[in-house]
C-alpha cells in the first residue's frame, strides 16, 4: 500500500478522535473508592482526633505528596516533558530508611491488620489505576513502562491515603512498611501494564 | 491539520499529505543507512499513530514536535525489529530473479495488512484505493453507514497494533 493510499483511508476514517481527558477518567474513580472506604471500610471513629497526632498526619500526607507528585508529572503530555523516577526513589528510600529506625527503636512491624492492609490499597487502586491506563493509551507516551510506572504509583497512593482514613495502626514501623510494599506493588503491575498498552 | 480535527477532511487529508513528506525526511534522517528501505514503513506507521491519537494533541501546542516524537519512536522500533531480523535488500539479488521493488511500496504495512481478517484489510483497501463510496461499500459488506464508520476505525486500529507487533517475518503471497 503507498502512503497515499492510507492517507485516503486514514481521512475516511470519520469516527472521533478519542481525548485522553486523564482528570475526568480518574475522578469518577476516586470517588468510587472514597466511597468504598466511607461505606464499607468505615472511616476510623477518632479520625478527627488522631489527625492531630504527628504519625497519623504523617501517614496520611506522604501517600497524598506521593499521588500529587505522580499525578501532575503524568498531567502534562509528551512532548517536551521529563517522566523522573529519582523522586519516587528517593521517597522508597527515605520510608525505608525511617522504618529502619522505627524498628530499631522497637516498634511492631506486623501489627493485627498487614494483610488486610495490603489487599485494600490494591483493591481500592484498581478503581483508579484503571481508567487512568486508559486514558493514557490515547495518548503518545514515549516511554510507556515509565508512564505506567507513575500511573501505578499515583493510583497505589491515591488508595493509601484513603485507606489510611480508615487504618487505625498507628506505629510507623507498621505503616511505613505495608503502605509503602501496597504502593510498590501497584508501581509494578502499572509498570507491566504500560509496557504492554501504552506506547507512540 | 486544526481544521482537519475540527471535522474538514479535506483539510485533514491535506494535512497529513503535508506531513508525510516531512516525516519522511525525519524518518530517513532517523535510519542508520542500511535500514533506509525502512522510511516508508516507518512513515506509514506514524501516519497511523497520529491519526489514532490526534486526540491528544493540543491544539494549542505546536504540532511538529508532537509529529516528532511519533516519528522518531516509530523509527526507535523499526531498528529494535531490525536488529532482530536481519533484513538482506531484495535488489541485492536480482540475478535471482526477484521481483522489482517499488521504494514507495511498504512491505511492513502490507504485512501487517495481511495479518488481518479477510473483511478488516478489504476496508482498509477499498478506502485507500477507490476513494470512499458509503454506498457501495454498504452493500458490499452488509453494514450500516454508522456500522461502517465503526468497522473501519477498528480495522485502522488494528492495523496500527498489528504492524507494532513484529511478528515473525512472513512473505505476502
Amino acid at each position: 500500500m503507498e502512503t497515499d493510499e492510507l492517507i485516503a483511508a486514514l481521512a475516511a476514517d470519520e469516527v472521533a478522535p478519542k481525548r485522553p481527558r486523564l482528570a475526568l477518567r480518574v475522578l469518577p474513580g476516586l470517588a468510587l473508592s472514597a466511597l468504598l472506604v466511607a461505606l464499607v471500610w468505615q472511616i476510623r471513629p477518632d479520625w478527627a482526633l488522631a489527625v492531630t497526632q504527628a504519625p497519623v498526619l504523617v501517614k496520611s500526607l506522604l501517600p497524598l505528596g506521593l499521588a500529587a507528585l505522580a499525578g501532575a508529572l503524568l498531567l502534562r503530555p509528551a512532548p517536551g516533558r521529563a517522566l523522573p523516577a529519582a523522586p519516587f526513589a528517593v521517597a522508597a528510600g527515605l520510608a525505608a530508611l525511617g522504618w529502619a529506625v522505627a524498628v530499631a527503636r522497637g516498634g511492631d512491624a506486623l501489627g493485627h491488620s498487614a494483610l488486610q492492609c495490603l489487599l485494600s490499597i490494591l483493591l481500592l487502586a484498581l478503581p483508579v489505576g484503571v481508567p487512568l491506563l486508559i486514558g493514557l493509551r490515547h495518548r503518545v507516551e514515549p516511554r510507556p513502562a515509565r508512564a505506567g510506572l507513575l500511573a501505578g504509583v499515583f493510583a497505589g497512593a491515591a488508595a493509601t491515603a484513603l485507606y489510611a482514613l480508615h487504618c487505625n495502626e498507628d506505629a510507623p514501623a507498621f505503616f511505613l512498611l505495608w503502605y509503602s510494599l501496597g504502593i510498590a506493588i501497584c508501581a509494578g503491575a502499572g509498570r507491566m501494564a504500560g509496557r504492554r498498552m501504552l506506547g507512540v | 491539520m486544526r481544521q482537519g480535527l475540527a471535522g474538514d477532511r479535506k483539510a485533514y487529508a491535506r494535512g497529513l499529505a503535508l506531513l508525510a513528506p516531512r516525516m519522511r525526511a525525519m524518518a530517513l534522517r532517523d535510519l542508520p543507512a542500511p535500514m533506509r528501505h525502512m522510511a516508508e514503513d516507518v512513515v506509514q506507521e506514524a501516519l497511523l499513530s497520529v491519526h489514532l491519537k490526534r486526540g491528544s494533541w493540543d491544539v494549542r501546542r505546536p504540532l511538529m514536535p508532537w509529529v516528532r516524537v511519533i516519528t522518531k519512536h516509530k523509527a526507535i522500533d523499526a531498528i529494535r525489529a531490525g536488529a532482530r531480523r536481519q533484513h538482506e535488500p531484495i535488489e541485492d539479488h536480482a540475478h535471482l530473479g526477484a521481483p522489482p521493488v517499488d521504494p514507495l511500496e511498504s512491505l511492513h504495512i502490507e504485512q501487517a495488512l495481511a495479518r488481518l481478517s479477510e473483511r478488516d484489510a478489504a476496508l482498509v483497501r477499498e478506502h485507500a484505493v477507490h476513494g470512499a463510496d458509503p454506498e457501495t461499500l454498504s452493500s458490499r459488506f452488509g453494514l450500516g453507514p454508522g456500522a461502517l464508520r465503526v468497522a473501519l476505525h477498528r480495522a485502522l486500529r488494528r492495523l496500527s497494533d498489528a504492524a507494532r507487533k513484529d511478528e515473525e517475518w512472513k512473505p505476502t503471497s
